[in-house]
């Protein structure tokens, strides 16, 4: 298992490192900061010293090679725009970023499955077509439009909880709710798909015809049985929020690393655009090693054998092998 | 075998199910629970209110307090040598109490006595010299030199003394330091690290916190010179005690802030958002929307062409339908600057009369079907690219065939934009769609600029006009004030810029604050009143 981990590691940090190198390249191409930093009709000589002070004139392969030196070291550089350095400006988003993504699970995953399930236990009846309907809007509808609406209907019209902002939990309810609308019909409809599946294979009817009760099965063994797709799709919806719910962040003026990282794009601000790279992918990286351990505990046929104990079980789980 | 395999199973997906219903009843809680959730604790008896801008500011450094990001925060922590009073717009002392030209190049300002910074050093014409040669020093090249004339030198004379000299005859220098705030010397020179982020100056309110990303706290300075000269401040820190800074970029939540009441004052709505808000005033800025004419192009040397584009398209239906309102233009600085013609009539809307300059023209054997591209920057005027359309579809209607519309990527844009008169060839045509900030209120920056032979965002030469700038700017008080309006009468009657108008700005305010726009756009707390 932890070689697994650590093939998987090593493969990550090697995407991440290529990933970095071409945001570099391409973000040096696209745009100039000093042009974007100064008023609109800046005379060219103030434009020339602002490039100059900001190191934008050195050729490229000398700035690259300061840039890689830099991440030796843990060192993305300061922000152009903000004058401090850049990565602690991203890993002080993380936890806002976290927080709201966590908050926005809550909701999502235990909706999803009563939904997935309920629909998947009788497919085809009215009630499984009306989830459909729902789970499908949920897919729908644009998150920009549902939070600008939750903002005007739950926080000015009935002034229930704050428009915006930071602070406790009565903040992140309306952007958590706006978020988990997705998710909640994305894995609704896959947890509903993976369950019908599994309701049509033969153990089930073995358990219906011992006279187990239909709940229990589904509960038991049914559910269990199609964890795998619904784990894949919800790590799969995380690594969107971690990737910075942009536009939701940036509506609520939720302080995590999206609203940045969007602000840093815009002002074609390299060094805190690698930085948020770095951490957004850090995170994204960790995810999915979690959801790929997940996998290999639930199933142990996609991890490679490493233990006897290990190599014993899939002998019993796979009777091909 | 599955099955006895999986013992802990059942429990796990109870567990699941415990999760989920407890996940509810708290939502549920939650939900019930934050009843009033918005914040509508009174103002007035607090003295603390919340302001909400459309982006945080990049740095709370000194130079920054030009900026609209930089400025409603700074200029109320940082103080300059001079302000301008908000009823008559002129310059009026702030940190200097008063100032004269002694020569062409040297200015003198005697300071205000008894004025300390936020972090108790005494300021003086030592700490107010080193102040500004640090902001506007060649050598750091912070973008508050785009503001800047010649090169300049502040020195002390004696303690409450201070000499300006310049490069070169700058006769609006005053104009100019009215936006460069001075920070104090003992914190530049001891805390280096902390210029971006702790702002320190001798202003009303002191700087307290910044929480990145969610907001800035300044608390009243009750040191503050103003309390014992409240006269000569234009205003007063007594009323509002506590100001916090919240960021919203989506305008509808700015104007959400504002009518549930978790914010007091918030900047810049449209103007349906701003007659929603419990109190709303609006007022033009600096800032003239222009369409300026490579006048090198065949076709657009051509004078009758250029007043055919000035007839061609509908301003109203920019200023007012797209950009949400405003006032038409005849000048590219509107009625704040000195040197505005008020004789001027804005060009009116007459795409007939248009057509017939245009036939004039081709019968003179003008090339009205060169390549010619209305462009603008893209995301800094709003809506532009609706504009640059409705621009081009009524410069192909009067028959300029070969028009085209194209939003320009900024460094693209502000590329061709500032590459100066020399540089622009014949077959470039470039029809600019731009907003020109008249910050320092005299016409004489914006003549420089966009008419001179060698401005800095100059598509037009002409040698008469020279010798009318250079002899306006030789002359002083009405008799330069007259000589500008001349100049702006000349541009008037030749068109190299087509002015559109200045749109409105909108501020959305709580019921018990009350607060006019300034001209200049600054927003100071002194100036508000609450209850």
């Amino acid at each position: 298992m932890a070689t697994y981990a650590l093939k998987r590691l090593a493969h990550s940090l090697i995407v991440l490192v290529g990933v970095l190198i071409l945001v570099f390249v391409v973000v040096d191409r696209i745009g100039d900061p000093a042009r974007l930093m100064l008023p609109a009709d800046a005379p060219r000589q103030v434009y020339l010293d602002l490039r100059a002070s900001l190191g934008l004139d050195d050729p490229f392969w000398e700035r690259f090679g300061r840039t890689i030196a830099g991440w030796a070291v843990g060192d993305f550089g300061e922000s152009l725009w903000q004058g401090v350095p850049s990565l602690p400006l991203a890993l002080e988003r993380v936890p806002a970023t976290l927080f709201l993504t966590a908050v926005s699970l809550a909701i999502a995953v235990p909706l999803a499955l009563l939904l997935g399930t309920r629909s998947a236990i009788k497919p085809g009846s009215v009630s499984d077509r009306i989830l459909t309907t729902i789970s499908l809007a949920g897919v729908s509808i644009a998150d920009f439009w549902l939070g600008l609406m939750l903002i005007l209907v739950v926080g000015v019209q009935w002034g229930l909880l704050p428009t915006s902002g930071f602070g406790g939990l009565e903040y992140v309810l309306l952007p958590a709710l706006t978020l988990a609308v997705r998710p909640i019909g994305r894995i609704a409809q896959v947890a509903r798909s993976a369950l019908v599946e599994e309701m049509d294979k033969p153990y089930i009817n073995t358990l219906r015809a011992k006279g187990v009760p239909e709940g229990r099965i589904v509960r038991r063994d049914a559910l269990r049985n199609s964890a795998i797709p619904i784990i894949t799709v919800t790590g799969d919806e995380i690594a969107t929020f971690l990737n910075g719910a942009i536009v939701i962040e940036t509506i609520f003026a939720w302080p995590g690393i999206g609203s940045l990282f969007i602000q840093a794009i815009e002002r074609r601000d390299l060094p805190l655009i690698e930085a948020c790279v770095f951490v957004v992918a850090i995170m994204v990286i960790t995810v999915n090693l979690l959801v790929d351990l997940t996998y290999a505990r639930l199933d142990p046929r996609t991890a490679q054998p490493t233990t006897r104990r290990q190599r014993r079980r899939l002998a019993i789980l796979s009777p091909r092998s | 075998m599955r099955h006895s395999g999986s013992t802990p199973r059942p429990r796990r997906i109870t567990r699941r199910g415990a999760t989920f219903t407890t996940s509810l009843v708290a939502l549920s809680l939650v939900l019930t629970a934050c009843g009033g959730g918005s914040q509508s604790a009174d103002a007035t008896s607090t003295g603390e209110i919340t302001i909400g801008l459309p982006e945080e500011p990049r740095s709370l450094a000194s130079w920054n307090a030009y900026s609209n990001d930089g400025h409603p925060i700074l200029r109320n922590v940082e103080e300059a040598l001079l302000n301008r009073d908000p009823e008559s717009n002129e310059l009026v002392g702030e940190l200097a109490t008063s100032w004269e030209q002694v020569d062409d190049l040297t200015w003198r300002f005697q300071l205000r006595e008894g004025v300390t910074f936020h972090d108790g050093s005494p300021f003086d014409a030592e700490a107010a010299a080193f102040g500004l040669n640090h902001v506007l020093s060649e050598e750091n090249a912070f973008p508050m030199r785009t503001f800047l004339g010649p090169e300049l030198e502040a020195r002390a004379v004696d303690e409450y003394t201070l000499e300006v000299v310049t490069e070169a005859p700058d006769p609006i220098l005053d104009s100019r330091l009215y936006f460069v705030t001075i920070p104090s010397m003992t914190a530049l020179q001891e805390n280096p690290d902390t210029w971006e982020t702790n702002p320190v100056g001798t202003g009303p309110y002191r700087f307290a916190e910044w929480n990145r990303g969610q907001n800035i706290v300044l608390e009243a300075n009750e040191d503050w010179w103003g309390r014992d000269s409240a006269d000569e401040a234009l205003g007063d820190n007594e009323d509002i005690t506590r100001v916090t800074y919240v960021f919203r970029p989506e305008t509808e939540v700015r104007a959400s802030l504002v009518q549930t009441g978790e914010a007091q004052f918030v900047r810049w709505l449209n103007e349906a958002q701003c007659n929603e808000a419990p109190k709303c005033e609006s007022g033009p800025g600096v800032e003239t929307v222009v369409l300026r004419l490579d006048t090198p192009n065949p076709a657009l040397a051509d004078p009758r062409i250029r007043e055919a584009i000035a007839l061609s398209f509908d301003k109203s239906a920019i200023i007012d339908d797209i950009m949400g309102g405003g006032e038409l233009a005849a000048q590219i600085v509107g009625p704040s600057a000195l040197g505005f013609n008020e004789s001027l009539e804005p060009f009116p809307f007459d795409p007939d009369r248009a057509k017939e300059l245009v036939a004039e023209a081709v019968a003179d054997g003008v090339p009205v079907d060169l390549p010619l591209v209305v462009s603008a920057r893209e995301g800094f005027i709003l809506r532009a690219s609706e504009s640059i359309q409705l621009i081009a579809d009524a410069l192909r209607e009067i028959g300029l065939t070969n028009v085209t519309s194209e939003m320009r990527e900024t460094a693209k844009f502000e590329e061709a934009w500032t590459a100066g008169y020399d540089a622009i060839t014949p077959d470039r045509g470039l029809i600019g769609l731009q907003q020109h900030g008249n910050e320092l209120m005299d016409y004489s920056g914006s003549i420089e600029g966009y008419y001179s032979c060698d401005g800095a965002t100059s598509a037009y030469c002409d040698p008469e006009l020279e010798r009318m700038y250079d002899r306006a700017n030789s002359l002083a008080g009405d008799e330069r004030e007259a000589a500008l309006q001349e100049i702006a009468q000349y541009v008037y009657d030749r068109i190299p810029v087509v002015p559109i108008g200045q749109p409105n700005f909108y501020f959305g305010m709580a019921e018990e604050l009350t607060w006019s726009p300034r001209l200049d756009g600054f927003v100071l707390i002194k100036e508000m009143e609450l209850g």
